[in-house]
């Protein structure tokens, strides 16, 4: 057990309590620079990333106190010239914050690729499955109808891929599957962030940081013919990708573009994003009041077929996680605030919720706003018009006196919270302060019934019943050690869950599957779990590693174990026996393995990373060849 | 005065709970008491003079621990490094009592020992690592790859989980 005996190691290292007092008496004098005093918000923006990445440990203790969160009203009336003073007003207070640069933290905010990319679930992927002939599984949405771009995509003969600035072309060829082409992108540091597919057209998602310019953008290619496809459209918009969905014929393209602190009032191309260049018009700007950072989230629709950009809506106030239904697309960002009463300061994390109406015309209908934060999409969901949210609450007291705070009082904790928010994303119903001391570690809703994970030690599932929007009820929560990253209804009356095994102690010792019966809400159990031989999986992080078929009666994942080999895993389930594994198959000595993705179409099994496409009979699971890219 | 520290925090406080943190990183890089303490003491006169800010105490330990590693970088790469003994000959006498998993951890490259002690020990995931160094995912990934295969070589028989 290295993990263990090196922290046992380090606790043996620790400095002498002689140099700890001397460097504490120190310590005691007074800073040469005193600090400048500033708002609080603005510290926690240019932090928050931060925040999100790595999450808020506070000690457990009982907390005796709760606050409402603070409103951030949604401005939809703006000029380039509110748009300016707001921002220009941010980086005055920045500039003050930044004192930090020369201490080797300027990341924060100056590297476009730094401060986004954190929070659990930005990228995306995902297949509508058009088919082309007999049938074929698509990418693992969330939603059904609404397409996530992923790096592998199929149309139900060919499959779509990328390899080193290539896309490949295979054709499946009913289980013997051949390269048709390969063709180069010829787009120099940009890197393929997604695909889709739709009929005659493939979209390939780019993205470039660069110090220079940080862009998204778009290549429709016509791909009636496989092997001379033919780019007919490069739309190309500001900011970092961030997300993009696809519903019906329509890309919804997500980018996140933060504005530099070199702004000039008289030119608003250097404070207002760009979009197939165009500057974007002042009315398809809205403004979040006193927002955490001064990103935009930029999303523009463009239509498959024709290649044109429909519609583009610009939100300034920053963007984390993302979730799109069919109708409507919503996002989150965090951060935290406090609050005084009697003597005491409070500090929580809250969220703010934005909600665009998509369509030939994308616009911003409400923000919202609830205590806690998303863990990643699947904390939230549409139904019936209203907004469910799964979040974990961070909070913490210190007591004040004379207008100091002069400690902490000992009233920190988690908690957890599930918020039902009506279409204009005003609070309906919720049930607070479940988990205590735990965080979220996933969450699925299925229609009326919600399922979501905490953990600390062992893993209460618990079963939320939202048939009544504004009371939504606990229906059961099952304790078992361990905890699921990744939920799956899988048929009827079942619920499958990826995640990791623990000990009571709640040490993790490995991976594990799991099937809960659901069947009756107010009984959820665990009906059958197995451990799988591997510690680490992409499908912890991403759903879009994972495919979960009931019909089929496929798990198939890829994971590493300790000696670094990685293997692909397929499991069936079966009601008598539980799991049973369909197939091992050793891949790779990589460890950290990412990319593989699953599929099946008509017969056959294929598993598409980088390097090939290997091909199992999707009845046996025996491998019938390799193919190499 | 306005306090720069989250959740009420003074220097004093901090330094107590972070003092140990900032400590291990910086004797896993630089391999022996004293200059981990001259780090330790000059990364927290670094934290009691900027002019910071802290969110909370995750964007806190995160700068500490980015601090840390500038600070011994600069003793690392500074005369006298240059001219002494490698390292990893310096810390096979170690002044605290270490076992054989930290000697072999200890005899990896500097990269790869950071990337070890803040995955294995502080349980940051690749990507807050590459965060916190400034690096890439990639580069963290294969840094923590190449380590493990060492570290496998070095403690034949011993098991390395993730």
């Amino acid at each position: 057990m290295f993990k263990d005996e090196y922290i046992k190691a380090n606790e043996n290292i620790n400095p002498d309590e002689s140099t700890k007092r001397y460097i504490k008496a120190k310590l005691s004098e007074p800073a040469e620079k005193p600090a400048i005093r500033f708002n609080y918000n603005a510290v926690i923006a240019a932090a928050l990333s931060l925040v999100l990445a790595l999450g808020v440990i506070f000690i457990a203790k009982k907390p005796s106190f709760d606050i409402a969160p603070q409103n951030l009203r949604l401005n939809q009336k703006v000029t380039y010239q509110t748009v300016y003073n707001t921002i220009n007003n941010y980086w005055k207070q920045y500039d003050e914050y930044f004192m930090l640069r020369e201490e080797g933290f300027s990341n924060i905010k100056g590297d476009p690729g730094f401060a986004v990319d954190n929070s659990a679930d930005m990228d995306d992927g995902a297949t509508t499955g058009t088919a082309n002939t007999g049938e074929a599984s698509t990418t693992n949405n969330q939603v059904q109808g609404v397409d996530e771009a992923d790096v592998v995509k199929n149309d139900g003969k060919y499959i779509y891929s990328v390899k080193n600035g290539n896309i490949i072309i295979t054709d499946s060829n009913d289980g013997d599957p051949k390269v048709v082409n390969k063709h180069f992108l010829d787009q120099n540091d940009k890197q393929v962030k997604g695909l889709f597919v739709n009929g005659n057209r493939l979209a390939v998602i780019l993205s470039r940081y660069s110090a220079y310019e940080t862009t998204a953008s778009l290549l429709i290619f016509d791909i009636t013919d496989k092997e001379n496809i033919i780019e007919i459209a490069n739309k190309q918009q500001d900011g970092w990708y961030n997300n993009a969905r696809m519903v019906g014929g329509t890309v919804y393209l997500l980018s996140s573009y933060g504005v530099r602190n070199d702004i000039d009032k008289s030119n608003p191309e250097t404070f207002i994003p760009c979009v197939d260049g165009c500057t974007v018009r002042e009315d398809n700007i809205s403004l979040i009041e006193d927002f955490s950072s001064p990103d935009y989230l930029v999303v523009s629709s463009i239509n498959i077929q024709s290649g044109e950009v429909n519609d583009t809506a610009a939100v300034l106030g920053g963007a984390q996680n993302v979730y799109c239904s069919t109708e409507n697309l919503y996002y989150t960002f965090s951060k935290q605030n406090s609050v005084e009463n009697a003597g005491e300061v409070t500090y929580q994390t809250e969220t703010t919720i934005v909600k665009l109406k998509l369509g030939e015309k994308i616009e911003t209908v409400a923000t919202g706003n609830v205590k806690g934060y998303p863990l990643n999409q699947f904390s939230m969901d549409e139904y019936g018009g209203n907004l469910r949210i799964v979040t974990t609450v961070d909070m913490a007291t210190y007591t004040k006196r004379n207008g100091e705070i002069i400690s902490y009082s000992g009233n920190a904790a988690t908690k957890n919270a599930l918020y039902v928010l009506d279409n204009q994303l005003k609070p309906i119903g919720a049930i607070e302060d479940l988990a205590e001391n735990e965080r979220v570690y996933s969450v699925r809703f299925d229609g009326t019934v919600g399922y979501f994970v905490t953990f600390r030690q062992t893993d209460p599932l618990f079963t939320v019943d939202l048939k009544d929007p504004a009371n939504p009820k606990i229906l059961s929560e099952l304790k078992i050690p361990g905890f699921s990253e990744y939920l799956h209804p899988y048929g009827e009356g079942r619920l499958f869950g990826f995640g990791k095994s623990a000990t009571e102690q709640g040490s993790v010792t490995g991976l594990k599957v799991s099937m809960f019966d659901v069947s009756d809400p107010t009984d959820v159990t665990e009906l059958h779990l197995s451990s799988v031989p591997a510690d680490w999986s992409e499908a912890s992080e991403d759903h879009k590693a994972i495919m979960v078929d009931a019909e089929k009666n496929i798990i198939a994942f890829v994971a590493t174990d300790k000696y670094a080999k990685t293997r692909l895993f397929v499991y069936g389930y079966s009601e008598g026996n539980g799991f049973f594994k369909r197939t091992e198959t050793f891949i790779s000595e990589d460890d950290f393995y990412f990319g593989a993705r699953f599929m099946w179409i008509n017969n056959h099994f294929y598993m598409v990373t980088e390097d090939g496409v290997m091909t199992f009979s999707l009845d046996t699971f025996e491998k019938l060849s390799y193919l190499q890219f | 005065m306005h306090n720069k520290f989250p959740n009420a925090l003074t220097i004093e406080d901090v330094f107590d709970r972070y003092c140990n943190t900032v400590y291990r990183l910086a004797y896993a890089r630089v391999g022996n008491k004293y200059d981990a303490e001259d780090v330790l003491q000059t990364v927290f006169l670094k934290l009691h003079k900027a002019n910071a800010n802290f969110s909370d105490t995750e964007h806190l330990k995160a700068w500490l621990l980015r601090v840390t590693i500038n600070c011994s970088k600069n003793l690392l790469t500074s005369g006298f490094f240059k001219f002494t003994e490698p390292l990893s000959d310096a810390i096979t006498a170690p002044e605290h009592e270490v076992s054989d998993v930290y000697l072999a951890v200890a005899k990896l490259p500097l990269k790869y020992r950071t990337a070890v002690h803040l995955h294995y020990f502080e349980g940051y995931s690749v990507k807050e690592i590459a965060q916190i160094t400034k690096s890439n995912e990639a580069t963290v990934k294969t840094r923590l790859k190449r380590a493990r295969q060492q570290l496998e070589l070095a403690l034949k028989g011993d098991e390395i989980y993730v």
